[in-house]
């Protein structure tokens, strides 16, 4: 078994999360959603964003709306919809819960 | 100093160099052809490409290089990165990602062609080298051309591939990222290969292939000439015999005006009055002629198929239509045969009957003899109906001593039958024609019977008695009808016409020449 491919996997578990609570907190562009992951080291390339983003509009999880760039092409900020705004309850709460797990589990370790 | 292209990516123009542009333009190719079956490809290919028209205006660089393009790829991540595992997968992809092959499909390779690329799609699907396939078909040509029309279906039917995955099916490599990178590359080594070619730098390569190639422009021009020749001789065939087939109707239709045989010359008014003179059982008649139609139709019309199939590649669905032709056609020959026999019968015996004709009103010794009839008529012999009569010129006369003093005419009669009393009745059945006015003996150039009793070879044979001391003289009209007139100078019938003949105890004389 590869580290890295572990790393990955639980990196990719809580990305959806991630990127939901980023749009929560303020209306993003994929540009500035993937700064802030990279900061986090949550991802390193971009290209995975732009198919998770497109799935979770299609799903009805996030709507966008056009605005004109001075540097480049238009660009596509994204907003969580209602049902977005139940989903990332819903994935908090499992959030809080597994960690509370691994803490848990983690300290009858020690 | 670099080539630059202008490419347009979301909008916006770059200029960017010529190994730039073709990395990245393969870096998006690769991306497309893997989101090719995921819902929303489209959009997320825009997002991308939108993504790469932003970094590529933010950076410093006035026209693009490999540098910038290889940090993008860097920034984006390579086609694989861009796996999003949580994506509902389509039915295909789910398979292609797991199996890894697809099952091998048939397609016709536009890359690799000679003329269509089928033997090139040939040999993929079944693993062996295309050249087999190529020499296989070259010489089914020989076979009757069958490999040109096996060819052309394949040609038809085989689709070529038109997507990069289609293109991996056909040669039965797994339909993965990796692959898809590799064919789109080839895509681009050959098309570049293609420009580099019109330059003159590819001659070296296309020696390499120069024997395929002047094989394959022989089988081209042997294909063509075939082609050419086969489409002359079909065109010439078809209106040989389509011409065959409207004389055959015209023929059916009108009346059979005149009409021969060998040497008999008929006039009838059609062909059913026509075929009674041989055969008064119309069921015979009607099975004859309908046979006979058929007999003569079926060989044209099998023609006109045959040239037309050459001449437009055109096949009829239905394969009965060739068997029952055949058999059509089997049934007519059996039916002419039975017709034929039925009617040959009726000529199998003949008889012969005498009739005399005293010509007690003949007082004068010189007697003229002539004929009413018209001479080209004699020339053949010929048979004629009219009205309700057959008339037939098979009619001689000559001149003969009379056994005593008077004079007549003896009429012997000839005609064919079934058998013997049929032949008699029709012989007895058989009208001559003559008037005697004054001294002159009119004849008609024709015997006649009832229509009822048929053609059945009639004839007739006239001796003319007369008693030594009377003189005959014979009209120029009755050039064709006298015959062997024995005289005592040998003189020919011809010679005989126009002169006064005296009967003498030793035959006749000439008493004018």
């Amino acid at each position: 078994m590869k580290l890295e491919n572990t790393k990955a996997q639980m990196r990719k578990g809580v990305l959806e999360l991630c990127i939901l609570a980023i749009i929560k907190q303020k209306e993003s562009y994929p540009s500035d959603i993937i700064e802030k992951l990279k900061a986090e080291k949550l991802i390193i390339v971009e290209g995975t964003l732009y198919p998770l983003l497109t799935r979770l509009k299609n799903t009805g999880i996030l709507s966008y709306r056009w605005e004109e760039s001075k540097s480049g092409p238009p660009r596509k900020y994204y907003s969580l919809t209602p049902l977005g705004n139940e989903f990332l309850k819903e994935l908090d709460k499992t959030w809080q819960e597994l960690v509370n797990a691994v803490n848990q589990i983690n300290q009858l370790k020690n | 100093m670099n080539k630059t292209v202008t490419a347009n990516i979301s909008g916006i123009v770059f200029h960017i160099e010529v190994d730039a542009y073709e990395k990245l333009n393969n870096y998006l190719n690769t991306i497309k052809s893997y989101f090719k079956s995921a819902e929303g490809a489209d959009e997320i290919m825009a997002d991308i490409e939108a993504r790469i028209a932003e970094l590529l205006k933010a950076g410093p660089a006035e026209v693009v290089n490999m540098n910038d393009v290889n940090h993008i790829i860097e920034t984006m991540g390579e086609p694989e990165q861009y796996i999003d595992e949580d994506a509902e997968p389509s039915a295909s992809g789910k398979e292609k990602s797991k199996a890894g092959f697809m099952s091998k499909r048939l397609f016709r390779d536009p890359d690799d062609n000679v003329i269509g690329g089928v033997c090139s799609g040939l040999g993929y699907y079944f693993g062996i080298d295309r050249i087999w396939f190529r020499v296989a078909f070259l010489i089914a040509l020989f076979g009757f051309g069958t490999g040109i029309f096996v060819y052309l279906i394949l040609w038809i039917i085989i689709p070529i591939p038109k997507t990069t995955a289609e293109k991996l099916e056909m040669k039965g490599e797994p339909v993965n990222i990796e692959n898809i990178g590799n064919t789109i590359k080839e895509e681009f080594e050959s098309l570049k290969k293609k420009v580099d070619d019109v330059d003159g730098k590819g001659a070296a390569k296309k020696i390499q292939n120069g024997f395929l190639q002047v094989l394959a422009w022989f089988g081209n021009v042997l294909y063509y000439l075939l082609k050419f020749i086969s489409k002359i001789f079909a065109f010439a065939l078809l209106i040989a015999s389509i011409s065959l087939l409207i004389v055959l109707l015209f023929t059916s239709l009108l009346e059979p005006s005149n009409f021969q045989i060998n040497d008999v010359s008929f006039q009838a008014y059609n062909w059913i009055e026509l075929a009674q003179l041989f055969n008064s059982n119309p069921q015979i008649v009607w099975i004859t002629l309908i046979s006979l139609f058929l007999f003569v139709l079926i060989p044209i019309l099998s023609l006109i198929y045959f040239s037309l199939k050459v001449l437009f590649k055109f096949k009829l669905k239905s394969s009965y239509l060739n068997s029952s032709l055949l058999v059509i056609w089997i049934a007519s020959v059996v039916g002419l045969f039975v017709g034929l026999t039925f009617t040959t019968v009726n000529y199998s015996s003949i008889q012969e009957v005498e009739e005399n004709f005293e010509l007690v009103n003949l007082k004068s010794d010189t007697i003229l003899l002539k004929s009413n009839g018209q001479e080209k008529w004699l020339n053949k012999m010929g048979v004629m109906l009219k009205d309700d009569h057959i008339k037939t010129n098979d009619l001689t006369i000559t001149i003969v001593q009379s056994a005593d003093s008077t004079s007549m005419l003896k009429v012997f009669k000839n005609a064919r039958g079934r058998n013997k009393s049929e032949a008699k009745t029709s012989a007895e059945a058989i009208n001559i024609e003559f008037e005697l006015v004054d001294q002159t003996i009119i004849l008609s150039p024709y015997i006649s019977t009832n229509k009822e009793n048929g053609f059945r070879f009639q004839s007739a044979e006239i001796q003319l008695a007369i008693p030594v001391g009377k003189t005959v003289y014979l009209d120029n009209s009755v050039r064709k009808i006298i015959y062997d007139i024995k005289n005592s100078g040998d003189v020919y019938d011809g010679d005989m016409i126009n002169h006064y003949w005296l009967m003498t105890s030793k035959g006749l004389k000439c008493t004018d020449c």
